[in-house]
């Protein structure tokens, strides 16, 4: 077989996209009755449940007196992808590297002064992977977050870009992540106009950094503007079953 | 936004299905993939008046254009196999037929050949698709399969063939009706050749026609046989092959296997992995194709660079240039060095000779197990000779020596009789001695030039086609009466520069003239402005243009002897860019503020860039400027026979505008020189390199067009003053563009050479006496400046050369790719260097231009970037060299096209090289560099040097001397820098250009003088020189004799007489003569310094003789004594105008005291001598330190 052509001569991708087109959303909130918060995201196929608990109290004695503390658990199901893999015992190095992204953005995000000596824990599952992980979870953190009624000063919203045969792309899949190219991940908070993190996988050319990145933020907008609007449908969902509960 | 069920996307998206299918994996067995495909709504049919797809989709890569020549339109969709087999029918574009246009290549086709057809002949079909958006041929490429209208979803019964052929007919059947009631009556037909195919569209629905690939040539291409020829000869080849394959099918092919099979593609990328093979590109012996070498990077296992290939078993069906694995041969069959030192002569300019012998003294042989990849290209041949014209094939010699003959079927034998064919390689198959190939197009007629340049051309990869309608409807109008205008707006932001006086300094009769210099007084001449302007090329060919898109293609203008290619049109070139004296012309200027400094050094305190409009005041050439300089020329003297060297409007009669003054020239022209001056002793001072190159010009006969005469390109002042003026300028836009682009300007870069081939020069440097140090390229530059030989400058000359060939090329770059540290240029010492002078001729000007025009604040045009960069830089990189090889073939071509008419005799030559069967010795007359054999297939081979009866016996050929072991039992030794006479000619060939054959006809002064000693050698060519020059004299004195019997021009006459005048001479008057040679000799170095013009030399003198005995035989016979003491014509004039005869005389008398010659003769020596007053104290002093340097000499023997 001979090398992969990731774009082709119509400017397609592998899968049938355009350069600067996310793929398929498909969101569900409030999807687990025990906890706090939660939700389902698909992003094309990378497919992924977060629960959250809290704001609670602390476990152990790590509390600080004056804000919460936010605690991420990331695991993939061993069905995740095409081949099962054996759980390995402990995390691994990608899981702790999720653990302390989502941590790191939710802590700076979530209003931690109302909620002082308390814990919030996210766990997040991967159902079926098929890139764009990190991002993916950390759009899915949001919502499950806000399902579970925490103050945040504003959403975040993840995107990962990268650059094949000098043309930015937006929202890899797995095989285009294989592709060795550069992996650049950018989370903002789309409201207020912060960058959250960035993170950048291998090389990007100087004069292309800039493109990639303005990609970037177009895609978090977008996936902004789908966020928002599926949190709307939801919540005006709950409310009208709220006033029918209290009309019956 | 679509929301459906399963989720949010775009509405340009129908459906998204997820696939799952199974892949082999390398570690265990099958493993699943599952892929997420999206079907899209918005994909065109490209057609580009379609008004149901509008808006018409600006993102896809192709623009479409069907309102071509042909009345009824017709779209084609060829199959798989079509485009499999037929692919090259579609590739062909030519200008003056109509090629093959409006095709649609399917998604699915592009995916079948994506996995199947291999790597390079996906290429081929990309850059099929990526070309035709600039030929609007419409050929384009349509997403059918992820198109959800044309979708067709796999049915699990069907086979992977039905499967196609839905989808096939599903597109089919959609472009029908997306196109049908339309008005412009657009008719789809599927091109096949699958007979299955074709009843199964007929089977499905009727109303798609099917048509075969050669019905749709013979209904829409007849007239274009080129086409129909190919075709014709692919289908034979097909038909063979398949033959074959039916053959080995049924075990009947008896015929014998001549090679071995090849390794399959998993074992040899391990066995490549694992390093038990070695990966390298063969390269074939230009002499002997049975042997070849790779080179490889590992040299632990080997001790050796090169792995060698000898016989064609072990070679093993390589073509030169192809990727091939090797498998090293037992230790026992490696053969020693000697043998074959000469293989890597294939290009003797470009790395002479830097065979490393193993410290084993054994060279490391090997044979081809594998090929990684094929490289084959088009090769010109002509067929064999004496063919049958019956046969079903034909043999095709390649011109390339490298590449084996070539196996062709054919119907039709005598289309190939008496041709130059372009040929492509197809297959070599175990059972065949040959490879086999198809007929691709014909060159012309075999034999004439323009067929052998065209043939050059093609070898060398370069395709020029004339400019299309599109980009010359593009071009700014202008003719002579009506001069292109400068818009007015750009008078607005452009400096105008009335204030400065601007001329351009060119070659004589070059009209694209891309580089003016002005000169603007601010401050008295204490501060100055020295502007350097270059034509504005970039403000004529915007970027993204199809012009700019031809331009990047063609890289470089091609300048042959004979024509050039440009790069850029006429009207571009010639006219409205070119920097014309009497017109305004707008420019890219670099200006700086110069100041001098109270020292007298020169300061340059402010550079200015920015785009200029300039008046051109002085259009001249070099010798012109040269002439003001020396003020030859002043005002008044406008005549073309004024200027030095004459020629045709020489004279600066048309050339001065504006009402300058040539003393107001002048004195411009001598602020930068002195400037100059400045620069370059400074640039010098950290090491830049002068090197030298052989660049040589052909005089044309106008009626035949055939090369005349050969003549060597001249440098003077003038020439270094300009180009330093250009380095200044190229190196400072170099450092503003970096500034401004830090990672993807374009720069060029000389790399350090590589310390060991600098290394391999040092027994040449040794066997001169020089001292040689390569550590910095300033100490490398002070070894080549101190190496003069003041007897023989050619040393200096040759290995100026040698150090040429072995630093390496410099290269254009981007700067992302390169450490800031590496962006040295050695060559010419300066950080950051690039090409910002030449945009009329080069494409990186072009690009240069805009960076700089970004980087001072403009708005910007395009997005460059580290990767384009890259790209472009390379592909300039390769134009370049193509350029430079073609050249360089091209000249060949025309010495050896020269020869052929005048084949010549005694030329004179040195020796720069020994190899194992020849020597390699350089014509500086004709700038011939070639090879002498000496020995042919281990055979003596006789030289015309010696007499029948006593020949040599054998050859002995050492590092640095050649032995010739003679009958007579005496021993002739030529040395590396040895003069010797050569006869030119060249040999018929039918298949290639004809060869230059040199052979040794004699060996200068040292089979005269064997016994002197090693200091007598430097004296050998004035010496010889002196020889000639007395053996002309009397020569003379025969002459007029017996000037009844030397009426007709009988050169082998002269010559012979000569030298048995000279042997009389020796033999009675050697003493004499002798201590003449010796005082004229020490005469010679002071009286020219290293200006020693040795085309004056013997061979001249005698072609001289030759060209007009019999006006020599009128006693005249100054001038060619005139050439004894090299004086320049200045210094002829300067000594009549002084006419000291006093000192003359005196020193005249000197002469006559000391020399027994007779009296008579030397009268005629003597009033040709120029004499002035420095020459009495420069004698005695040039005596003193020759009779040093002679004593150093034999010190350093000694030792």
């Amino acid at each position: 077989m001979s090398k992969l052509s990731y774009i082709s001569p119509d400017g397609l991708r592998v899968d049938g996209r355009r350069s600067n087109e996310i793929r398929r959303l498909n969101i569900k909130m409030g999807v687990s009755n025990r906890a706090d918060g939660s939700a389902y995201y698909e992003q094309g196929n990378t497919k992924i449940l977060v629960t959250v608990y809290g704001p609670r109290e602390s476990v152990n004695s790590k509390s600080l007196y004056d804000r919460a503390v936010v605690k991420c658990e990331f695991s993939m199901s061993s069905f995740s992808t095409t081949e099962r893999k054996q759980r390995q015992k402990g995390t691994d190095r990608q899981a702790t590297e999720i653990q302390n992204l989502i941590k790191q953005a939710f802590e700076s995000t979530v209003h931690v002064q109302l909620y002082p000596r308390s814990q919030i824990d996210i766990f997040v599952q991967v159902l079926q992977s098929d890139g764009g992980l990190k991002s993916a979870s950390i759009n899915a953190c949001t919502l499950a977050l806000i399902d579970a009624g925490i103050s945040m000063k504003d959403f975040v919203c993840a995107c990962n870009t990268s650059c094949i045969d000098g043309i930015p792309v937006l929202d890899l899949n797995n095989i285009e992540e294989r592709s060795g190219g550069p992996d650049l991940l950018l989370s903002i908070n789309p409201q207020l106009g912060g960058v959250i993190s960035l993170n950048m996988d291998s090389k990007v050319q100087q004069d292309l950094f800039e493109s990639v990145l303005d990609l970037g933020v177009k895609g978090c907008q977008k996936i902004f503007t789908i966020l928002s609007d599926q949190v709307k449908r939801y919540s005006t969902e709950l409310m009208s079953n709220q006033q029918q509960l209290q009309q019956s | 936004m679509t929301i459906s069920d399963r989720g949010i996307i775009n509405n340009h998206i129908d459906e998204n299905y997820t696939l799952y299918f199974p892949k082999k994996s390398n570690s265990s067995g099958i493993s699943w993939i599952s892929k997420e495909q999206y079907l899209r709504n918005d994909i065109t049919c490209k057609y580009i008046d379609c008004k149901k797809c509008k808006p018409y989709d600006t993102t896809g890569l192709i623009s479409f254009n069907y309102t071509s020549s042909n009345k009824d339109k017709l779209i084609i969709i060829p199959d798989i196999k079509t485009i499999v087999e037929y692919l090259e029918i579609f590739e062909i574009n030519t200008i003056t037929e109509t090629p093959i246009c409006n095709v649609i290549i399917l998604e699915s086709v592009y995916r079948y050949v994506q996995y199947n057809s291999g790597q390079k002949f996906f290429e081929r079909l990309k850059s099929l698709l990526k070309n035709s958006k600039n030929t609007s041929r419409g050929i384009c490429f349509f997403s059918n399969e992820l198109f959800s209208q044309t979708f067709q979803d796999r049915v699990t019964s069907d086979s992977f063939q039905m499967h196609q052929y839905r989808t096939i007919v599903k597109s089919c059947q959609w472009f029908r009706d997306h196109l049908q009631d339309d008005v412009s009556n657009i008719k789809v037909q599927l091109v096949t050749q699958d007979v299955d195919l074709q009843s199964f569209v007929s089977g499905v629905d009727k109303s798609i026609s099917s048509i075969t690939l050669l019905d749709y040539l013979q209904s829409r291409h007849s007239k274009n046989k080129e086409l129909l020829n190919l075709y014709d000869s692919i289908t034979q080849l097909l038909i063979e092959q398949k033959q074959q394959q039916q053959q080995q099918k049924d075990g009947s092919n008896t015929s014998e296997q001549f090679y071995e099979r090849y390794l399959n593609d998993d074992i040899l990328s391990s066995e490549l992995k694992s390093g038990s093979l070695f990966q390298g590109k063969i390269h074939v012996n230009q002499h002997n194709r049975d042997e070849a070498f790779i080179k490889i990077q590992n040299q632990t296992v080997t001790n050796s660079d090169k792995i060698l290939i000898i016989g064609k078993k072990n070679i093993n069906r390589s073509v030169h240039g192809d990727s091939v694995a090797v498998q090293l041969l037992p230790e026992s069959e490696w053969l020693p060095s000697l043998n074959v030192d000469d293989i890597d002569d294939s290009n003797l300019n470009d790395n002479d000779g830097e065979m490393k012998v193993s410290k084993l003294g054994l060279v490391p042989t090997g044979r081809v197990v594998g090929i990684v990849s094929r490289n084959w290209r088009d090769y010109v041949g002509t067929m064999e000779k004496d063919t049958n014209m019956n046969s079903s094939f034909v043999f095709i010699i390649p011109f390339d020596y490298r590449i084996p003959a070539i196996r062709v079927p054919t119907r039709n034998p005598q289309m190939f009789q008496g041709k130059r064919v372009i040929i492509r390689l197809d297959s070599w198959d175990l059972h065949s001695n040959y490879p086999t190939g198809h007929y691709v197009s014909d060159v012309g007629e075999s034999g004439s030039l323009e067929t052998e340049l065209q043939s050059l051309l093609i070898e060398h990869d370069i395709s020029l086609s004339k400019w299309s309608q599109q980009i010359l409807e593009s071009l700014p109008k202008s003719t002579v009466d009506e001069p292109w205008p400068i818009p007015k707006e750009e008078f607005d932001y452009r400096r105008v520069l009335k204030d400065h006086h601007t001329m351009s300094i060119d070659p004589l009769g070059s009209k694209d003239i891309d580089d003016a210099i002005s000169v603007g007084y601010l401050d008295g001449d204490n501060l100055i402005e020295i502007g350097v302007h270059i034509a504005d090329v970039s403000f004529f060919v915007k970027e993204g243009s199809a012009l700019d898109i031809e331009a990047a293609r063609r890289g470089t203008t091609i300048y042959l002897p004979d024509r050039r290619f440009d790069m850029l049109p006429a009207v571009l070139s010639e006219d409205v860019c070119s920097l014309r004296g009497g017109f305004p012309r707008c420019a890219m200027s670099t200006i700086w503020k110069i100041k001098k400094n109270s020292n007298g050094g020169y300061e340059i305190v402010d550079t200015w860039f920015g785009r200029t409009i300039i008046y051109s005041c002085a259009e001249m050439h070099y010798q012109l400027a040269q002439d003001i300089i020396d003020g030859v020329i002043v005002q008044g003297k406008d005549k073309d026979s004024d200027v030095t060297g004459g020629g045709q409007n020489a004279g600066y009669k048309n050339r001065l505008f504006q009402g300058i003054q040539i003393s107001q020239l002048k004195k411009d022209l001598l602020t930068l020189v002195e400037v100059f001056r400045y620069l370059k002793k400074q640039r010098e001072s950290v090491g830049a390199l002068d090197l030298e190159s052989i660049e040589v010009r052909f005089q044309f006969d106008k009626q035949t067009n055939q090369p005349e005469k050969i003549v060597l390109k001249k440098d003077l002042e003038i020439h270094q003053v300009v180009a330093e003026f250009m380095i200044l300028a190229n190196a400072s836009v170099a450092t503003k563009i970096h500034s401004h682009f830090p990672s993807c300007a374009l720069l060029r870069r000389h790399p350090k050479p590589n310390p060991i081939q600098l290394e391999s020069l040092r027994y040449l440097f040794d066997l001169c006496g020089f001292q040689y140090n390569y550590d910095s390229n300033k100490e490398l530059a002070k070894s080549l400046h101190n190496a003069t030989d003041k007897q023989d400058h050619y040393k200096n000359i040759i290995l100026k050369l040698k150090a040429v060939n072995v630093i390496s090329e410099a290269i254009y770059f981007s700067t992302g790719q390169v450490n800031v540290s590496e962006f040295y240029h050695y060559g010419l010492a300066i950080d950051k260097y690039t090409h910002f002078t030449s945009p009329i001729r080069r494409y990186a000007d072009i690009i240069v231009h805009r960076q700089l025009w970004m980087s001072l604040g403009h708005k910007k045009v395009v997005n460059y970037d580290d990767y384009k960069m890259n790209e472009l830089s390379n592909h300039l990189n390769h134009r370049h060299r193509a350029s430079k090889t073609v050249q360089r073939d091209a000249t060949e071509l025309f010495q050896s096209m020269y020869f052929q008419w005048k084949p010549k005799d005694n030329v004179e030559a040195i020796v720069t090289d020994l190899r194992s069967n020849s020597l390699v010795v350089y014509v500086p007359e004709y700038g011939l560099r070639q090879r002498v054999y000496l020995l042919k297939n281990q055979e003596v081979n006789s030289q015309p040097m010696f007499s029948d009866d006593n020949q040599p016996v054998r050859i002995e050929i050492n590092e640095s001397n050649v032995v010739f072991h003679l009958k007579d039992q005496t021993k002739i030794t030529i040395y590396i820098f040895d003069h010797v006479l050569v006869r030119i000619y060249t040999e018929q060939n039918q298949y290639h250009m004809a060869p230059i054959k040199l052979e040794l006809t004699k060996v200068l002064t040292k089979s005269q003088h064997h016994n002197s000693a090693q200091q007598n050698r430097l004296l050998t060519d004035n010496k010889k020189n002196l020889i000639n020059e007395t053996k002309e004299l009397s020569k003379l004195m025969s002459i007029d004799q017996s000037l009844s019997s030397f009426k007709s021009n009988l050169i082998a006459d002269v010559v012979i007489d000569l030298t048995a005048d000279e042997k009389q001479l020796l033999q009675n008057n050697s003493n004499s003569v002798y201590n003449l040679i010796k005082k004229f000799s020490v005469l010679d170095i002071k009286e020219t310094g290293s200006k020693i013009n040795y085309s004056h030399g013997k061979s001249k003198s005698i072609v001289n003789s030759n060209l007009s005995p019999v006006k020599n035989s009128n006693q005249d016979a100054s001038p060619t004594i005139l050439k004894l003491w090299s004086m320049t014509e200045k210094e002829t004039k300067e000594y009549k105008t002084r006419s000291d005869r006093y000192l003359r005389d005196s020193i005249t008398k000197k002469y006559i005291d000391q020399s027994n010659i007779v009296e008579s003769d030397f009268e005629k020596i003597s009033p040709s001598l120029s004499v002035k007053d420095k020459y009495s104290n420069v004698i005695s002093k040039a005596e003193n330190d020759f009779r040093k340097s002679t004593q150093m000499k034999n010190v350093k023997k000694y030792h």
